[in-house]
């Protein structure tokens, strides 16, 4: 008999507490909490932030000067910081309290800890009620391994970024780089009517390049003419006559040296061509080859 | 019998060099114009002279006139000059009967060596007509014979200055003179300065008397212009550039040869005629002679081209009233782009 009152009361009182609960329930609202994002590899010295959002029905309202102490240290953990801001927004009174911690425990191995279960009572109410936070878990994680001795041995050598390998970049870019550059200095080549080299392709070049390959023989003697008279019409930019010798010579100075030997030229090309004039075919032939010789150089202004 | 050849040649090159320095001792910065005028001479050509007013045409022809000998006429070209006047002219005798003389043509016969029509393009087509007739046949009917003219030279001038009550000298007029030969004011400032200053010019008859007379013998022209003109000889390479010359003349566009003011392909209507390209070599063959040599180069034919083609060429209308300037202008560029020798012939 007596165990079943004990039993009954026991439920009495169980019963009660169900209720009030129900009823605090009923009175607080908890829209949201916030933890902190990671609860693994935290350090000592690390913050850890949390908030938690209330409505709270009327006439109850938070007690400020109940709030959790700012700078108490529960094992380890201070609270740093807290702020209580009214929600905006809504119609029944709400609260955003936000709480920052700072960790100051420590140990040798990895612990689990938890920032801890706050209480915020409220006022204003017949009822004794107060805002729950429940603690929050998190694992500790020591900056050395235990029993370090020396500190020196125990350094973990930092891994190096893998390198990308740019040499087939740079060999790409070498490649192309110097395709630009051919492909430029070809576009202003040919766009300065192929005599842009100082080096290529001048008139008294390219005529001496073909009276070198030509036959001395008599039928070969014309084309050799034909070829210096072509480089002097080509470098005056208009035919050239034995009369216009002096005016081509002002123009072009750097032939200056050679007058004597310009003017004999076409002496004799006027009696080879026009008159009659009995020769060695061979030694003209050759003749006109060091003279074009000549005449490039001048035309290259390296003799 | 006659000296041998070589001798004649030089002869009457001295006697040629020597009428163009006397006639440079009256004529200043008219070199070129004597020389060419010595070539017409020589080639046995007529000359149609182009220049302005009072720069000397007449002191100079008469100066020339001097030199080669013989009998000098001269006609005013005019709006109402007929071909008659050319010829005869009438007159009241001193017993009061008509009277008819010979005319200006006639008047000294086979002694005619220089003949001056001033201003021929002031006379009406049927002078022309009659002029360059007897210039071609060197011979006229009248009077019922036959009056023959071989030595004569025709010198005419054009007033191209004035176009009223002028009678264009149309292509085959123009054609029938060898030359065209401009007469310019010298741009040298001391013989500009002497033409005014020095009293000597003032004169032109006292000018004139100051020219040595007779230096060539006029009739006997002909008969060496001939020998001289067998004696010149040509290259295969020279008559190659000769007919590329010619060519270019025709159709300048095959050569390459472009003109800033101008649409190359549509410039030329006709170009030069054989007969000019024949009287090209024959005053180049003149120029290879004075210059003492016996092959033609091509700086004889370049010495008289511009004088010998530009006035031979023939336009398309719209360009035909710039013809002095363009017909310059292309002849220049022929001579600057066809080359010589073009091509290698094969042997």
């Amino acid at each position: 008999m007596k165990t079943q009152t004990i039993k009954f009361i026991a439920f009495i009182a169980l019963l009660l507490t169900s209720y009030a609960a129900t009823a605090q329930d009923n009175e607080i609202k908890t829209l949201k909490v916030v933890n902190p994002p990671h609860s693994a590899g935290i350090r000592i010295g690390d913050v850890l932030e949390r908030q938690i959002e209330v409505q709270v029905s009327a006439p109850y309202q938070i007690s400020r000067q109940a709030l959790p102490l700012k700078g108490s240290v529960r094992d380890g953990i201070e609270l740093s910081d807290i702020q209580v801001d009214d929600l905006k927004g809504s119609q029944a009174p709400g609260y955003l309290i936000k709480l920052r911690y700072r960790v100051f425990a420590n140990a040798h191995v990895p612990t689990s800890m938890a920032l801890p279960a706050e209480g915020f009572a409220l006022t204003g109410g017949a009822k004794a009620l107060s805002i729950k936070l429940p603690a929050w878990q998190f694992w500790f994680s020591p900056l050395v391994p235990a029993e370090i001795k020396n500190v020196k041995e125990q350094l973990i050598p930092q891994f190096k970024p893998t390198l990308v390998d740019v040499v087939p970049h740079q060999q790409r870019l070498a490649v192309l780089l110097s395709l630009l550059v051919i492909g430029l200095a070809g576009l202003l080549y040919i766009n300065a009517d192929s005599r842009w080299l100082p080096f290529m392709n001048g008139a008294f070049a390219r005529a001496h390049r073909k009276l070198k390959k030509l036959p001395r023989t008599q039928t070969s003697e014309k084309e050799a003419l034909l070829q210096l008279h072509q480089a002097f019409n080509s470098v005056n930019g208009a035919n050239l006559f034995e009369g216009d010798i002096a005016g081509f010579l002002s123009k072009h100075p750097q032939f200056s040296k050679l007058r004597n030997d310009i003017e004999q030229f076409f002496q004799r090309s006027n009696q080879a061509l026009f008159g009659e004039w009995h020769h060695d075919s061979a030694q003209f032939i050759g003749e006109l080859t060091v003279l074009s010789k000549r005449l490039r150089d001048c035309e290259r202004r390296v003799s | 019998m006659s000296p041998p050849l070589d001798n004649q040649l030089s002869d009457w090159r001295s006697h040629a060099l020597k009428l163009e320095n006397e006639v440079k001792k009256v004529i200043v910065g008219q070199d070129k114009a004597i020389r060419l005028m010595n070539i017409a001479i020589f080639a046995r050509g007529h000359v149609l002279l182009e220049g302005g007013v009072g720069v000397g045409k007449t002191t100079l022809l008469q100066s020339i006139a001097r030199c080669i000998g013989g009998a000098y006429e001269r006609i005013e070209g005019t709006v109402d000059l007929m071909p008659n006047d050319l010829i005869y002219h009438t007159y009241l005798g001193e017993d009061g009967r008509p009277k008819i003389d010979e005319g200006p043509l006639l008047r000294a016969g086979e002694n005619l060596s220089v003949f001056f029509f001033n201003e021929i393009n002031r006379a009406r087509p049927q002078v022309h007509a009659l002029m360059l007739r007897v210039m071609a046949e060197r011979h006229l009917h009248a009077f019922k014979r036959e009056y023959r003219l071989p030595h004569m030279v025709v010198f005419a001038d054009r007033n191209q200055v004035e176009k009223n009550e002028t009678f264009e000298i149309p292509s085959a007029a123009r054609d029938r003179f060898m030359m065209e030969i401009p007469i310019e004011v010298p741009e040298d400032r001391e013989l500009r300065k002497a033409l005014m200053f020095n009293v000597k010019f003032q004169h032109a008859e006292n000018l004139t008397k100051q020219v040595e007379s007779n230096v060539l013998q006029f009739d006997q022209l002909n008969a060496f212009s001939d020998q001289l003109q067998s004696f010149i000889k040509s290259s295969d390479a020279i008559e190659e550039y000769a007919l590329d010359l010619w060519d270019a003349t025709k159709s300048p566009e095959k050569f390459g040869i472009k003109m800033d003011t101008v649409d190359v392909n549509r410039l030329i209507h006709t170009g030069a005629s054989p007969r000019g390209m024949g009287m090209l070599l024959k005053a180049a063959r003149v120029h290879a002679w004075l210059m003492n040599r016996d092959r033609l180069y091509p700086e004889d034919i370049h010495a008289v081209f511009h004088e010998l083609i530009a006035h031979r060429l023939v336009f398309n209308s719209m360009y035909e009233n710039r013809r002095t300037i363009l017909a310059r202008e292309l002849t220049s560029h022929i001579l600057s782009t066809v080359a010589v020798p073009a091509q290698v012939k094969a042997a």
